[in-house]
């Protein structure tokens, strides 16, 4: 409950961000959050101190893109930085955007990801965050692959691909051929009566899965 | 005899020796078959040892560089990252421990790789079933555990 607290506040806190350095702040403290977590093996932690810094580099993203557009004289004005006058004095100061990667200690290669990251419609972003684990080149490759036109990979999830993967094993290993008593008489009692508790559920899970592409293709 | 079965033979010579041990230290047996070479200084056995354990530390090391569980892959701008769980790098069929890059990977390195996964995937989900299938019939069933 704490911790879902945390995070919503993390989340508030990231919206209000207004300064490019704020919102970094938050980024890497969630790094070392991820880092801290990970060696602790507390995986839904880790998720989301993953998403946190996801929404922190998104919000940098779009902080920046709004101080690349700036000109340096109005970036001046509103981060003291650059001073008024001729328009050679303006462009002789280093330019904001310079200015605050230097200041965040942010390279350009980031700088560039997380602007790509801001550029990623948001219902693909909170998409990909809800069906993690996600990274900020993932979203950003899945949402250039989508935008030319290629296949919608933001829900393939470990579950996904799990049930895939062992539906393919049927087939693989020769089960959908097998002789159902041959394999129930080579069992236990114990096992056969597991197989016999299981065997309905599965088989009507896998009717809803046909039901439910019925329904999609409908 | 290569000295990775000269060590093999010793390990199974102490291990034989202590078969009615309820616990066995893995320190204990990996010291006590290094001394039984006798040698008075790190001879060939212990530097073959040591070869052998870096060579499993960096297969290790490598097998764990995918994308969900580093976070300096975080920031890499590949394609692969639409797949967190793909490794940087694959084993190459036939060589002594190279390792290929996944984008350079041709379809029948890949392949191979598929395989070599799904055989290490059933040997030890065999042995999983097989020891819970003890278990059940020792303790009694218990509910499949772990969840989606």
């Amino acid at each position: 409950m704490t911790d879902l607290i945390l995070y919503d506040a993390m989340i508030t806190a990231i919206a209000e961000c207004e300064r490019v350095d704020e919102a970094k702040d938050i980024r890497d403290k969630a790094v070392a959050l991820q880092a801290y977590y990970r060696q602790a093996g507390n995986l839904e932690a880790e998720q989301q101190a993953a998403n946190i810094r996801l929404r922190a580099e998104r919000k940098v993203g779009e902080l920046l893109k709004e101080l690349a557009r700036a000109t340096p004289a109005e970036a001046g004005a509103e981060g003291g930085h650059a001073k008024a006058g001729t328009s050679n004095e303006a462009t002789r100061q280093p330019s904001a955007f310079a200015e605050t990667l230097a200041s965040t200690g942010m390279s350009r290669q980031q700088a560039s990801r997380f602007q790509a990251l801001a550029d990623v419609p948001q219902e693909e972003f909170e998409l990909a965050l809800a069906t993690g684990p996600a990274t900020t080149a993932g979203i950003i490759a899945r949402d250039k692959v989508h935008a030319a036109g290629g296949p919608d990979l933001t829900g393939v999830t470990r579950e996904a691909l799990w049930l895939w993967g062992r539906l393919r094993d049927f087939e693989r290993d020769g089960y959908l051929d097998a002789d159902p008593a041959e394999l129930m008489n080579a069992m236990t009692d114990r096992m056969a009566a597991e197989v016999l508790r299981l065997a309905p559920l599965v088989s009507a899970f896998l009717t809803a899965l046909e039901k439910e592409n019925e329904d999609v293709t409908a | 005899m290569s000295l990775h079965e000269e060590i093999n033979r010793a390990f199974q010579h102490i291990y034989d020796a202590q078969l009615k041990i309820d616990i066995i230290s893995v320190d204990s047996l990996a010291e006590a078959a290094r001394t039984s070479f006798g040698e008075p200084r790190p001879g060939p056995h212990d530097d073959y040892g040591a070869r052998e354990t870096y060579k499993r530390m960096a297969r290790r090391w490598l097998a764990g560089r995918t994308a969900a569980k580093n976070l300096e892959f975080a920031d890499a701008d590949d394609q692969h990252e639409l797949w967190p769980d793909l490794q940087r790098h694959y084993p190459q069929p036939e060589t002594s421990g190279e390792w290929k890059r996944l984008e350079a990977l041709t379809e029948p390195e890949g392949r191979w790789n598929v395989a070599q996964l799904r055989k290490q995937q059933k040997g030890a989900g065999r042995h999983a079933d097989t020891l819970e299938a003890w278990l059940d019939e020792k303790f009694g069933p218990q509910p499949a555990m772990g969840a989606v």
